[in-house]
């Protein structure tokens, strides 16, 4: 797993949970943290802002967890450098 | 109190654009929904809405007004004539001023403002069309059926989101039956097909991108729709006294707020607004004999309303229909509540209830008595038709046979 990756994703769960990024880990479920509907999507508002990428509903929907994110990410990122994007 | 009856009906919308062509698709399970034509969708996660094909503006209004009237507007007008048509009524300068209108819309003349917002920050024009405003303005509709067709009676709009047409009509048929107008024309119209606030639908994660399958097990959200769809209301002895055609009556209005989240539902709330309804009525639970759900498609709201429906009905769910004919006009927002009281009210008329098309799995969250895919002959004499919407505002209409002779 690249820390830098998993340290943006968390400081963006933190900051629209707004709360410290220290009382989340990677292995963290959206339903340990509390993150509700609304919470899920201004979490993937700020992702397809921050990393310029769309990531789809049904997509979106399968992603449970902080390491379920940082997962999707990483192959979303991976895969945009191979297309040498 | 005086009985309230429905004694015109009119429609315009993705499945009809009158209620005869409504209703003849509606029973045949055929979709309104098709891919979006008005904007151009090769930036957006979805492609399909229930758009209004082939409108020509200028069959319905001359070239000077049709400038004045957002096309949101413009559907209040042309269901509010089909309507008072179809009811045989003249507005008489005694008449007038003992005529309601009250209309419901979400979102108002949003193909105006995204207009008028692309002059500015696209072109970068100095200035926008100066009727902007008076387009905008969600009481449009309301204003256009007053001017068009003479009522100076009370008029005025609803805008609860998704719920708004409901509240319109709920609010119509309180101030007829205590007596406060002779008339009311009720209903709700919208259009929303303007690209920023498809995106913005589009942010919430709550729009299917091909097909809506309420109740589905494989539901992925809600289509949007558009239209606009307007009832007549008078008191029966009124509507008897001048030989007019009673459709079927309105009975009960209940309306409800969550108290909980800005757009998840509960079931309590909704729960909460079908009892009032149904007390409102002076009705049981076990009189229902249809309910036209809100059904929007969506994860969430589907099964949240099932198990409302559940908590008020009890074991007489098991025997009471319930469909969401939004699979086939979508979702109307603001004026849901309105094509879904027409279809409601002539459920209740023809004896046929139409169904939720696309509807492929049953989900064992939505445990109900689903009319999937063809319509159900049933005969019955009340109904109930549910509207719930974001910020959690309920509001739920009950509706009885006309009288067979």
């Amino acid at each position: 797993m690249d820390p830098e990756l998993a340290n943006k994703v968390i400081g963006i769960v933190a900051s629209v949970k707004q709360v410290s990024p220290d009382s989340i880990r990677a292995e963290s479920t959206f339903d340990e943290l509390g993150i509700d509907s609304l919470d899920r999507i201004n979490i993937l508002f700020e992702l397809e802002s921050e990393f310029d990428l769309d990531i789809p509903d049904d997509e979106a929907r399968s992603i449970k967890s902080v390491q379920g994110i940082i997962e999707r990410l990483a192959g979303y990122l991976q895969s945009r450098e191979s297309k040498g994007d | 109190m005086p009985r309230v009856a429905i004694t015109g009906l009119g429609i315009i919308c993705g499945l009809g654009k009158n209620v005869g062509e409504f209703w003849h698709n509606a029973i045949n399970g055929r979709s309104g929904i098709q891919k979006i034509q008005s904007v151009d969708t090769s930036k957006l996660r979805f492609q399909s809405g229930a758009e209004v094909r082939d409108y020509d503006p200028a069959k319905h209004f001359d070239g000077g007004r049709q400038d004045l009237l957002d096309r949101f507007a413009q559907f209040a007008v042309v269901a509010a004539r089909e309507a008072i048509t179809d009811a045989g009524l003249s507005i008489s300068p005694e008449l007038s001023p003992r005529v309601a209108v009250v209309t419901g819309s979400s979102v108002g003349g949003q193909t105006s403002e995204d207009a008028g917002f692309q002059d500015l920050y696209l072109r970068s024009r100095p200035r926008v069309h100066p009727l902007t405003i008076p387009r905008v303005m969600m009481n449009a509709g309301a204003s256009h059926i007053c001017m068009d067709l003479g009522i100076t009676g009370p008029a005025l709009t609803t805008s609860t989101a998704c719920s708004s047409a409901n509240h319109a009509i709920g609010l119509a048929f309180w101030m007829v039956r205590s007596g406060q107008v002779e008339v009311a024309i009720a209903g709700g119209s919208e259009a929303p097909f303007s690209f920023g606030l498809l995106k913005a639908w589009e942010a919430m994660r709550v729009v299917a991108p091909e097909y809506c399958r309420p109740f589905s097990k494989d539901r992925s959200g809600l289509v949007l729709g558009e239209g606009g769809a307007m009832l007549v209301l008078e008191s029966l002895d009124r509507a008897v006294g001048r030989g007019a055609t009673v459709y079927g009556e309105v009975v009960g209005f209940g309306m409800s707020a969550d108290a909980h989240h800005v757009t998840q539902p509960t079931s309590a709330g909704p729960a909460q607004a079908m009892r009032s309804a149904i007390s409102d009525a002076s009705l049981q639970a076990t009189d229902i004999g249809y309910i036209n759900a809100h059904g929007t498609g969506t994860i969430s709201n589907d099964a949240t309303e099932s198990r409302a429906i559940r908590e008020v009905l009890g074991a007489h769910a098991d025997r009471t229909p319930v469909s969401s004919t939004k699979s086939m006009h979508g979702h109307a927002l603001g004026a849901a509540g309105a094509i879904e009281a027409v279809a409601t009210v002539l459920a209740l008329r023809e004896g046929v209830i139409p169904p939720t098309i696309h509807f492929t799995e049953s989900d064992p969250e939505c445990n109900l008595n689903l009319v999937v895919n063809q319509a159900r002959h049933a005969s019955f004499d009340y109904a109930l038709s549910n509207s719930f919407a974001f910020g959690g505002l309920n509001a739920v209409l009950a509706f009885r046979a006309a009288q067979r002779s």
